[in-house]
């Protein structure tokens, strides 16, 4: 699909976006121009020269800005009744979107007696109980706490795969992003200095040193828990939790907290089936390195568990992120290193015997790789927690 | 008990005619205010502040001044005036249909400023969103700007009427002081006290006071709850 939005003084962008992409993040600077992007898409700047290609037919663009705007007028299904005025055949029942955002237990709630994360729920449920083909989300999850957020996005994304809809959202939050959306757009200045596939526009805008601490996307799929329970003799019970997930990662075992795990194609409240592919953040400062590759270290004496082996494939100095001058943090870029020291025992029936490598982040002081002598192309172990 | 014995038919016709007169009037306002006070908010002319000053002018002119022109216009010898006999067979001027219309006019900036303030004061983004979900420009106005603006319009409406019943100037102008057809309860009272009749004059003074009271104590108490309603919700 192709857009071209055209409003003088405030934006000018031409866009363009594979069919395949579900959900499409819009980023970039306060004032850059991305709430001027979207009524433009909407319909609601009447002074903007818009062309939409979108390679099929779209009747409906749906809109829910960062403020709710949820009609006061009206109860809570009030608002979705209105909704539902002009739904077109394509809306889905209303209490599955109910479900989906997280607000049955709001419907017979007055407007003003909600929270604000509670009215952005419902702002967002009112908008896909109309049906739309589009639906552009302009920092609508802002106040939304982080688990229902990402159980929202997790919705909106099986929404995307099942109906055809297509999701923009303009959000901030780079993890957000770079687990829920297939393809960025970076908006700067009323231009758009960046757009493509999400990792590689989240890479570049990581490496430019413009934000302190980035987040990483690692793949991996589900290993069974009582696999893991007899190989580790985890037999205490209080070990034997559901809320600590065994994931295999590029041939190593991680061990990640169910609610930082994002799975494909299942709502997040379902417990995530056997072999099922993954995804989860992690961010740069919470990665540090080790450059003691040996087989020993399989046998860790560090309390944080997960141990990734990583070649460095970049260094990037920042400057002057802060006003009291060099930062003195440096941030690694890494990839996991399928050949790397650390083994475990992944079932025999996994695929992921050659998977593709993965890019992770570390951020670290200067001195740390002065005095590890880290240079690209190194073996290193990256440790981090996912509790 | 003297009170009530003061209370003439000639009293009764009075109140009925003031009730009647200010609830036609408001409801014409309403219909005339809703759609140009919603214009005068979304429109950015050059010439919006005269225009605004047009319908305002009422607000400061001597009632005396405006009784006078409308007295001139609404003539037999003047066009309108020629029309609405040439329609009705009736004369304009001291006519009930003559004080409606010239009530109207009268109060027209007090229907038209409550409106208009509320209208450029709500937050488009709910047309914004109506528009997104489907709504055309009609039933946006009804299904979301009318709700949204109740406090305005209910003040817009509760104002024509309370100062329709207090209408003195334009009225004795145009309406004269025909009892049962143009004699109101403010021209009665002035009535009764050029005919030092003071217990009657007692009587319709208090009547005026305690409704106007009643009836402006009911536009604040609405407005209250409306504020407060919105101060809650941001």
């Amino acid at each position: 699909m192709k857009l071209s939005v055209d409003l003088p003084g405030r934006i000018s962008a031409k866009i363009s976006v594979g069919p395949s992409a579900h959900i499409v993040g819009i980023t970039g600077p306060s004032g850059a121009g991305k709430s001027s992007f979207f009524r433009a898409l909407a319909g609601v700047e009447r002074n903007a020269d818009v062309e939409m290609q979108w390679g099929r037919t779209v009747k409906k663009i749906g809109m829910v800005f960062q403020q709710p705007m949820l009609f006061p007028h009206v109860n809570v299904q009030g608002n979705i009744a209105l909704a539902q005025r002009h739904a077109s055949d394509k809306a889905i029942s209303v209490e599955r979107i109910l479900t989906g955002c997280c607000c049955t237990h709001l419907l017979d709630k007055d407007v003003y007696t909600l929270s604000g994360g509670e009215a952005q729920r419902v702002a967002i449920a009112r908008a896909l109980a109309n049906g739309p083909d589009v639906l552009l989300l302009d920092e609508s999850l802002s106040a939304i706490d982080l688990v229902t957020r990402r159980r929202i996005y997790q919705f909106l994304k099986s929404l995307c795969i099942e109906t055809g809809l297509k999701c923009f959202i303009v959000s901030h939050d780079l993890e957000d992003l770079a687990l829920f959306c297939d393809e960025l757009i970076y908006i700067s200045d009323g231009q758009v200095a960046m757009q493509g596939g999400a990792s590689d526009v989240l890479n570049t805008i990581f490496t430019s040193g413009t934000i302190e601490s980035p987040s990483a996307v690692l793949e991996g799929t589900l290993i069974d828990h009582r696999e893991v329970m007899s190989t580790e003799s985890l037999t205490n019970q209080r070990m034997q939790t559901d809320s600590v997930m065994f994931v295999d990662v590029a041939n190593t075992r991680l061990y990640v907290s169910k609610t930082a795990l994002q799975v494909d194609s299942h709502t997040f409240t379902k417990q995530p089936p056997r072999q099922q592919t993954v995804r989860f953040a992690v961010k740069a400062c919470d990665v540090s390195i080790d450059t003691n590759t040996s087989e020993s270290r399989q046998k860790t004496t560090s309390s944080i568990l997960n141990a990734l082996p990583c070649k460095i494939v970049a260094i990037n100095e920042f400057e002057c992120v802060n006003n009291e001058g060099r930062s003195g943090k440096v941030l690694l870029t890494l990839e996991t290193d399928c050949n790397g020291t650390i083994k475990t025992n992944v079932p025999s029936n996994s695929f992921a015997t050659e998977p593709n490598p993965q890019t992770l982040y570390a951020s670290v002081s200067a001195i740390s790789v002065h005095k590890l002598s880290l240079c690209i192309g190194l073996s290193v172990i990256a440790r981090f927690k996912l509790l | 008990m003297e009170i009530f014995s003061s209370i003439t038919p000639g009293i009764i016709d009075a109140v009925w005619l003031t009730l009647k007169l200010a609830f036609i009037t408001s409801i014409i306002l309403l219909a005339i205010a809703l759609p140009l006070s919603w214009w005068l908010a979304n429109w950015q002319g050059r010439t919006k502040p005269l225009i605004m000053s047009v319908f305002a002018l009422p607000l400061v002119l001597p009632p005396t001044v405006l009784g006078f022109y409308l007295l001139i216009a609404f003539s037999p010898e003047s066009p309108l005036g020629q029309l609405w006999y040439n329609l009705s067979g009736n004369m304009l001027v001291f006519s009930f249909e003559g004080l409606v219309l010239g009530s109207v006019i009268y109060s027209l900036p007090f229907a038209l400023q409550p409106l208009y303030s509320g209208f450029v004061q709500l937050d488009k983004r709910y047309l914004e969103i109506a528009y997104s979900l489907g709504f055309s420009n009609v039933e946006r106005f009804f299904k979301i700007v009318i709700p949204l603006c109740k406090a305005p319009v209910v003040a817009a409406f509760g104002l024509s009427f309370a100062h329709t019943i207090g209408e003195f100037g334009v009225v004795l102008m145009i309406g004269g002081s025909i009892p049962g057809e143009t004699q109101v309860l403010s021209i009665a009272l002035y009535e009764q006290v050029e005919a030092l009749a003071y217990d009657q004059a007692h009587v319709l003074s208090l009547l005026l006071l305690v409704f106007s009271f009643i009836l402006l104590a009911a536009l604040y108490r609405f407005n209250g709850i409306a504020v407060s309603r919105s101060v809650n919700r941001s």
